[in-house]
């Protein structure tokens, strides 16, 4: 019984096939192939500027996921630089001597 | 009989169409347009056959920068042309529908005949051919665009899930999937059709 299923199958699958072959028979006309270049050529030269503004554009979208990681993990790391501890930038700024003294004129 | 060294190599012909020589473009044509018009003949209705082989060139043209030589160019414009024809239907989903009503018993007997005996042919095989290619339009006029691209490559053609996910730029489960669904669909609508019909 499966045996007659699947045998039945094969034999639909053939038959499609080959009327799906058939299709291949049609023919275009004459003028076609000129009519195609015609309208290439009214295209005129590759404009490469363009396709490489393309070729960017797909490259955009494809890094997007990347450039998201690396926005998210510099803003980490700049909402983490931005809060030093106050006691900290002065022990930077008085390591600098000039500095040190510049800033004794007016404590 | 031209020796094919003499010949100007794919690669170099597309360097030079890319240089800025468009004229150099029919020589890819000549070579390709067999191919290219096979493939689209089985996929676009026969009304707008010249008009998605002409989009197909134009796209092949437009894209040659694109062309990274990775496979062979054949392979490349071969995708286009499923491509473009999988555009095709796209845009016309529906429209092109062909209803059920417009088979015949002819139909019927075809499919009845493909079931029994399809090794012997039968006495008029163009005429069972049109109504085979009728049936199958029609079929294919039922499913999606995208069940339509995999059954046409996997099921009719016998090409590799691997392949057609090749072809079509799309994941091979992905491909999978769509094939056994399509391939199910098909089985169905043809069995319903015969029922409807009143037949096996």
């Amino acid at each position: 019984m499966k045996d007659d299923k699947k045998e039945t199958r094969n034999k639909i699958r053939k038959a499609l096939t080959a009327v799906y072959y058939e299709k291949e028979k049609g023919e275009v006309g004459e003028y076609w192939q000129s009519r195609v270049m015609g309208q290439i050529q009214t295209l005129g030269p590759l404009n490469l500027t363009g396709n490489y503004f393309e070729l960017f554009e797909r490259l955009l979208w494809r890094l997007t996921p990347t450039i998201c990681v690396l926005v998210f993990v510099l803003s980490i790391a700049w909402f983490n630089m931005d809060f030093l501890p106050g006691s900290e930038i002065a022990g930077w700024l008085s390591e600098e001597s000039a500095e040190f003294s510049f800033l004794a004129q007016f404590s | 009989m031209q020796d094919d060294s003499l010949k100007p190599s794919d690669a170099e012909i597309i360097g030079q169409v890319i240089e800025g020589n468009v004229n150099a473009f029919e020589t890819l044509m000549i070579r390709y347009q067999d191919m290219v018009l096979k493939i689209v003949k089985k996929r676009a209705p026969i009304g707008n056959l010249e008009e998605t082989a002409q989009d197909v060139f134009i796209r092949a043209f437009q894209s040659l920068p694109t062309f990274k030589g990775k496979g062979t160019f054949s392979q490349w414009v071969s995708s286009i042309a499923v491509k473009t024809c999988y555009d095709y239907w796209r845009k016309t989903y529906r429209s092109q529908e062909v209803s059920m009503s417009s088979l015949t018993e002819q139909h019927q007997n075809w499919l009845r005949e493909a079931v029994s005996n399809p090794s012997e042919p039968s006495l008029d095989e163009k005429v069972t051919q049109k109504e085979g290619i009728e049936l199958l339009d029609w079929a294919l006029g039922q499913m999606s665009p995208e069940d339509r691209m995999v059954l046409e490559l996997v099921y009719l053609e016998g090409r590799s899930g691997k392949e057609a996910a090749n072809i079509l730029g799309w994941s091979l489960a992905n491909v999978k999937i769509r094939s056994f669904r399509s391939r199910r669909k098909l089985e169905k609508l043809l069995s319903g059709f015969m029922k409807k019909q009143g037949g096996v």
